[in-house]
């Protein structure tokens, strides 16, 4: 009985002595690894502030001007007749050709007003009936 | 312990040390007095120690359990093991309004060599050379037959190059990693961003103001300014700059109604990446630390003033036919109609008599007290350390009431121009500019503050129907942009000498508002000692050298700004911005 119990005591003296270093060893490898990743992440974060400044680099204006009359020789700073909101764009009879047997109705979404920016011709444009191609 | 020597009491065992050899059948030790004595005393010392030497193992083991187990467990570790939050660098970036970097601090390396570990020191310049074209073989090669342990053989290398160099394997060759501002754009913006010393210090612009926010927190600094546009105004001033052989330009668009700085630019500039090769001339700040007297743009505060008191009526107006001589100065008009002019015609032909004469009408005390509500007699107050004390005439003779009312005799600087022009365009409210960014996550808890009133709605309304006519119909036609309802006012002053002024040297300006219905923008482009070209007919004033300048930016610049063109000629803006002027002034004059 009492050989039966110095057993038993060994054999948990052991089996926690192994569990403990067993812990111990894996808390250690899991600290050398997380310190590894905290590192790389460091780095890498370093390369993305690092990459940040290039784009910014060159990504600046001046250059960008310059490429695009080296590149883009069509292409021109926008003028201001090029701008338009949505409610200058003329509204177009859409038929949706009876599908289904259903009609749409031909009547424009919305009423046509014109652009008196574009002074005279849009001018005229307006007094005639809405027409798709309006203006310019 | 305590056990055995109980037990030694009953039975007295013979004692170990006696060799066997030796050994006699046992006899009964005597027990005496003096033995039992000894004994007890024995075992109560034995007791009193072992007492206190368990006590003692006991606080250790204990103090050991809570040491490994229940205190902060990690700390001893916390100080090998990298943290993996964000990444700080010794200085914060600084950023535009829309996040693009301006300035950022970046790990460089410097490249140095061990003179002594070299084991080739020609093949090993010669392939140093070859990474580093800059560098002269013959100076490395010298550098590395030295008999010293240290030599210096490039500071900051970009990571490429570093990249480049330990590819190359070379011994004795090794880098030290120091932490460089660099500005990726370059001298864009140098005046506001201002420079760092070698030790990373700032010295001027930004990076002085905010030097203590630039250390101690990581978060970015934002600025109200949009690197596009600052762009766009810096290749005008430019353009302008050489085509009218002008030694200087200056140009600042501002947000008219929250006193945000979009661009500010001031010529000639410099590299802040190379600030040591910058000379005083490129370093100085014209927009805000120069005061110049900016000539007839004041008439737009004359103007105000005149009708925000109530001393003049837009119906009303001066005799412009005679210069007016007081004591020894003769007040002239440039573009001259030497006849009766109402106050827009005035304002519209930038009639130096007319403007004189409402100064004086107004008084040199009421023109004191509103010169200074529009912050036009005290330092702008923007978060730069180069800022300009205006030049104020001490004594405030009547005389220099009515210079200062065409702007002679005050020398402000560009900003408080700027922003004086802002409020009486925004409706009346006078906003503090400013280059720092307010986050619109921020605006809702935290509003901005709201700028004082300096002057009436009616009285901004009627300034910015003048200056829509003087664009339209007057001096300004040449700041037109068609679609965005450009006002404005030209400005043509001459420098001051020694001796009086300089008709050679002029500083032109002009400084315009869009879209002037409601305007959200004031642009101001100042140009310093301009020549005339064939193009201008020799004529270098604001209205044909600064003018035509502000037409461009602003047509460029709208879309940007999120600003649509709107019908010039609609019923509804003709109504806002009709003005009524005299008979006599039907007949429209350009220049």
């Amino acid at each position: 009985m009492k050989a039966f119990a110095a057993a038993v005591y060994v054999c948990l003296a052991s089996v926690t002595g192994f569990a403990l270093f067993h812990i111990t060893y894996k808390v250690e490898q899991l600290e050398a690894q997380l310190s590894q990743l905290n590192k790389e992440i460091l780095l890498e974060q370093n390369t993305v502030h690092v990459l940040k400044a290039e784009w910014s680099f060159l990504s600046r204006p001046e250059r960008i001007d310059e490429l695009s009359r080296k590149m883009l020789p069509g292409l021109h700073p926008l003028q201001t007749r090029q701008i338009g909101d949505l409610d200058s764009l003329p509204t177009r009879d859409i038929d949706f050709g009876g599908v289904g047997g259903v009609q749409q109705s031909a009547a424009p979404l919305a009423p046509y007003r014109p652009v008196s920016a574009r002074s005279g011709s849009a001018r005229t444009a307006s007094t005639r009936s809405v027409s798709p191609q309006a203006t310019e | 312990m305590l056990g055995r020597l109980r037990r030694g009491r009953r039975t007295i065992r013979p004692r170990r040390h006696i060799k066997p050899a030796f050994a006699q059948p046992c006899t009964p030790i005597r027990r005496d007095e003096r033995n039992d004595v000894a004994l007890e005393t024995g075992r109560t010392r034995l007791l009193i120690s072992g007492t206190v030497l368990i006590l003692g193992f006991a606080v250790v083991g204990v103090r050991l359990v809570n040491i490994a187990l229940f205190q902060d467990a990690l700390e001893p570790r916390a100080a090998h093991a990298p943290h993996a939050s964000e990444l700080r660098m010794g200085r914060a970036d600084i950023v535009d309004r829309n996040g693009e970097i301006l300035a950022t601090t970046l790990q460089t390396a410097s490249l140095f060599a061990n003179p002594r570990k070299i084991l080739d020191a020609d093949e090993a310049a010669h392939l140093l050379v070859s990474a580093l074209p800059g560098l002269r073989e013959v100076e490395i090669a010298a550098k590395l037959k030295s008999n010293r342990g240290f030599v210096w053989l490039k500071r900051n290398l970009s990571p490429r190059q570093q990249w480049d160099i330990i590819k190359l394997g070379i011994p004795g060759v090794e880098f030290q990693s120091a932490e460089t501002r660099v500005y990726p754009h370059g001298p864009l913006a140098a005046h506001v961003l201002g420079y760092v010393d070698i030790d990373n210090k700032g010295l001027a612009g930004v990076e002085k103001s905010f030097d203590t926010a630039l250390r101690s927190n990581a978060a970015p600094i934002a600025l109200t300014m949009d690197v596009r546009l600052q762009h766009l105004l810096r290749i005008e001033l430019m353009a302008a700059m050489s085509t009218h052989r002008a030694i200087g330009a200056t140009g600042i668009i501002l947000d008219a109604r929250h006193g945000d700085v979009m661009a500010m630019t001031s010529l000639p500039d410099f590299d802040p990446n190379a600030q040591g090769r910058a000379s005083d001339n490129q370093r100085f700040n014209r927009a805000t630390l120069g005061v110049y007297e900016l000539g007839s743009t004041f008439k737009i505060f004359t103007t105000a003033m005149a009708l925000d008191y109530g001393v003049v009526s837009m119906e009303d107006g001066y005799d412009a036919t005679k210069p007016i001589r007081v004591s020894r100065f003769t007040i002239r008009d440039y573009h001259a109609k030497k006849r009766w002019l109402s106050v827009p015609e005035i304002f519209m032909y930038s009639s130096n008599i007319g403007s004189a004469k409402m100064a004086r009408d107004v008084g040199g005390d009421a023109q004191r007290e509103f010169l200074s509500q529009l912050g036009l007699l005290s330092p702008a107050p923007i978060e730069l350390p180069e800022v300009g004390t205006p030049l104020t005439p001490k004594p405030w003779r009547p005389i220099n009431t009515m210079t200062i009312g065409y702007g002679h005799g005050l020398a402000v600087s560009p900003l408080q121009l700027a922003v004086g022009v802002s409020s009486v365009v925004n409706g009346g409210i006078l906003n503090r500019p400013t280059l720092i960014h307010r986050q619109p996550e921020s605006e809702v808890s935290n509003p901005p503050p709201r700028g004082d009133r300096v002057m009436s709605e009616e009285t901004s309304q009627d300034l910015r129907r003048l200056m829509r006519l003087v664009v339209a119909k007057g001096t300004g036609g040449k700041a037109a942009a068609p679609g965005y309802l450009v006002g404005g006012k030209t400005g043509t002053a001459e420098k001051a000498r020694r001796q009086g002024y300089n008709r050679r040297s002029l500083i032109s300006s002009f400084v315009g508002a869009f879209p002037m219905t409601d305007p959200r923008y004031v642009v101001l482009v100042v140009l310093d000692e301009p020549q005339g070209t064939t193009k201008t007919h020799g004529f270098a004033t604001g209205g044909w050298v600064a003018a035509p300048v502000v037409s461009r930016i602003v047509e460029h610049a709208a879309p940007l700004l999120g600003v649509g063109p709107t019908d010039e000629q609609a019923p509804a803006v003709l109504r806002q911005l009709d003005i009524k002027l005299k008979p006599e002034g039907r007949r429209l004059a350009s220049y």
